[in-house]
């Protein structure tokens, strides 16, 4: 009975001869090799790109990824066993089992990897905050996506998180991503005086996209008036020199017009 | 009736404006160029004295066509309207309307002094001869995008669209009036400018020769005389050779997009000016980027009557800033 079974799990396979070990080998190494040459030269491609051109350039990378994988696989597959329903029913059985024990959380990323490329939560060109941690989308991986932050550190996120984290995009695949700088001026400041001057902080910045709506909106706070400047800037990259040029002209201009900035002694900061 | 030949000059509303097409072979050329300078970057550039050799335009034609155009309108006593003629650099356009305007005894505007645009203190004044027909010589040179730097023109605006300040004529450069839309965004009637110059129009007024050439130097120029006429080598009208364009630098920054498109906005701008409305870039980056952009032909400096010179983008060069800015994003004009 137990050789009928072993009997039975081996027929499942194929056997493998010389030249079928071959062609398997000689799939892998050209779809590792199609998988690094789209890796190496699409975002050479578009690091001479800008704006939308760059994006969908970048966004190209882990489709053709995953196209080029699933290709191999389907080749392979037929080599390896017999493709009638019994036997993949088993093989799948089988490797579920294994799977749901020992490698579920490489897994689980491997197959929400799969689900961020047909959903794209995020792009390679993206600027996502997951976890408290904000970066550009550099790279999308088989199980991480690669982020690097604004202070150069690279920061691997497993796709796992997208089951149960929220993933913020701020530029969703296109190029306009918004910035916002904040002022923050004693309660008796004219708010529309700020306003209009703060609008032609934005409007006068080089690094403001022309075609996109500036606005300014004010809060007020226990210790004064918060004001936020938003606009958007030509490239999402340069987001922070823009947020900076904002900060710095807006508060020379803020203090041409005699406003007075709120500040919080260190006492009173600590009871807010 | 046989249909009365095309003139080379006309005078067109901005919604008329045709570019002419660009042959399709002329644009997998220009990708081909383009990817095989990103392939290898050449450092050379042939830097050419485009004063020497260039085909001088005769304007005479235009200046005649403007009278067709606006001569009712100037001897209608009753009729106060404005007219607005925008023409992207290098056109030509300003330079014909200013003597058309002295021909007609149009009386010119004062530009303010760009200078003292940004100072914190009231700036002066728009000020118009309301009994008198105006022209504005060019809106480009009445601001400077810095904050306190467009209260001149926006004043400009307020009073000339309200009727208050009379008859006139108002010249600006295609880049400024990109921008000023998004300053002023108030819709303005009669808004003209020159009709891009096709393969025929180019062959009137003796640019080049033959078919392809004709074709592809109204396509390089977008048809922008201006621009013909500096690729249209007075030696080498006949010649098939493809166009040299000048190079981008081998390392493009941010700062040289800023650089290139300042000065288009602002129709050309002095040392001092440039750093005062891009204070983020600082003075010697400035310096760096404004001698690299010449040495690679892309701009020029032109004496003044105040001891700074004023920056501008070389007829030559255009194409290639315009290109490179759409590359990048930038807001461009509709030209």
């Amino acid at each position: 009975m137990e050789t009928e079974s072993v009997k039975n799990v081996a027929g499942i396979f194929k056997s493998l001869d010389t030249f079928a070990i071959l062609e398997i080998v000689i799939i892998i190494a050209v779809a590792v090799g199609l998988v690094w040459l789209t890796q190496k030269l699409i975002p050479w491609v578009a690091s001479h790109l800008h704006g939308k051109q760059r994006l969908y350039t970048l966004a190209l990378v882990p489709m053709l990824r995953i196209v080029i994988l699933v290709l191999a696989l389907v080749m392979i597959v037929p080599l390896v066993i017999e493709p009638t329903l019994q036997n993949m029913v088993a093989v799948l059985g089988a490797a579920g089992l294994a799977i749901g024990f020992a490698l579920k959380d490489y897994v689980s990323s491997l197959i929400a990897g799969i689900v961020a490329i047909h959903e794209m939560p995020y792009r390679p060109g993206d600027w996502i905050e997951v976890d408290g941690s904000y970066g550009e989308v550099v790279h999308i991986g088989m199980r991480t996506v690669e982020l690097v932050t604004n202070d150069d550190t690279v920061i691997w996120v497993p796709h796992l998180k997208l089951w149960d984290n929220l993933i913020h995009n701020a530029n969703n695949g296109g190029p306009s991503l918004m910035c916002i700088a904040e002022f923050y001026t004693r309660p008796e400041a004219d708010a529309y005086q700020i306003r209009d001057a703060l609008e032609e902080v934005a409007l006068t910045s080089p690094y403001l996209q022309l075609g996109k709506p500036i606005a300014v909106t004010a809060a007020e706070q226990p210790w004064g008036t918060k004001y936020r400047l938003k606009a958007y800037p030509i490239d999402p990259r340069q987001q922070f020199q823009f947020v900076t040029d904002m900060t710095a002209r807006g508060k020379r201009r803020l203090l041409e017009l005699n406003v007075k900035f709120a500040k919080v002694e260190s006492g009173e900061a600590l009871e807010i | 009736m046989a249909e009365a030949p095309k003139k080379a000059w006309q005078w067109v509303t901005v919604n008329e404006f045709e570019r002419p097409a660009v042959p399709t072979v002329i644009t997998v050329k220009k990708w081909w160029q383009n990817f095989t300078h990103w392939l290898s970057p050449e450092s050379e550039n042939d830097e050419q004295d485009e004063h020497e050799n260039a085909f001088e335009l005769k304007l005479d034609e235009a200046i005649k066509e403007l009278d067709s155009v606006f001569s009712d309108w100037l001897n209608d006593k009753d009729d106060n309207s404005l007219r607005w003629v925008i023409a992207p650099p290098h056109s030509g356009v300003a330079e014909a309307i200013q003597h058309w305007a002295q021909q007609n005894n149009v009386s010119t505007m004062k530009l303010p002094d760009r200078d003292t645009l940004c100072q914190p203190s009231d700036p002066p004044s728009p000020k118009f001869t309301k009994t008198k027909v105006w022209l504005m010589p060019q809106l480009a040179h009445t601001f400077l995008r810095q904050t306190n730097g467009l209260r001149w023109t926006r004043e400009f605006f307020a009073e000339a669209l309200s009727g208050e300040a009379g008859k006139g004529l108002i010249v600006c450069d295609s880049w400024a009036w990109a921008f000023l839309e998004k300053v002023w965004p108030v819709p303005v009637s009669e808004l003209w400018t020159l009709q891009g110059l096709d393969d025929q129009a180019l062959e009137k007024i003796g640019l080049a020769r033959g078919e392809g050439r004709l074709r592809a130097l109204a396509a390089l120029s977008r048809g922008n005389p201006g621009i013909a006429a500096a690729y249209s080598d007075r030696y080498h009208r006949n010649s098939d050779k493809a166009f040299e364009l000048p190079q981008l630098p081998q390392v493009v920054e941010d700062a040289t997009a800023f650089v290139c498109y300042a000065l288009l906005v602002h129709y050309g701008l002095t040392s001092r000016q440039l750093a005062q409305v891009l204070p983020i870039v600082s003075a010697s980056q400035l310096q760096i980027e404004l001698q690299i952009l010449q040495q690679q032909s892309l701009i020029s400096k032109q004496d003044t009557a105040s001891k700074d010179s004023l920056w501008y983008i070389t007829a030559r060069g255009y194409p290639v800033v315009r290109d490179f800015l759409a590359s990048r994003g930038f807001w461009l004009d509709k030209f």
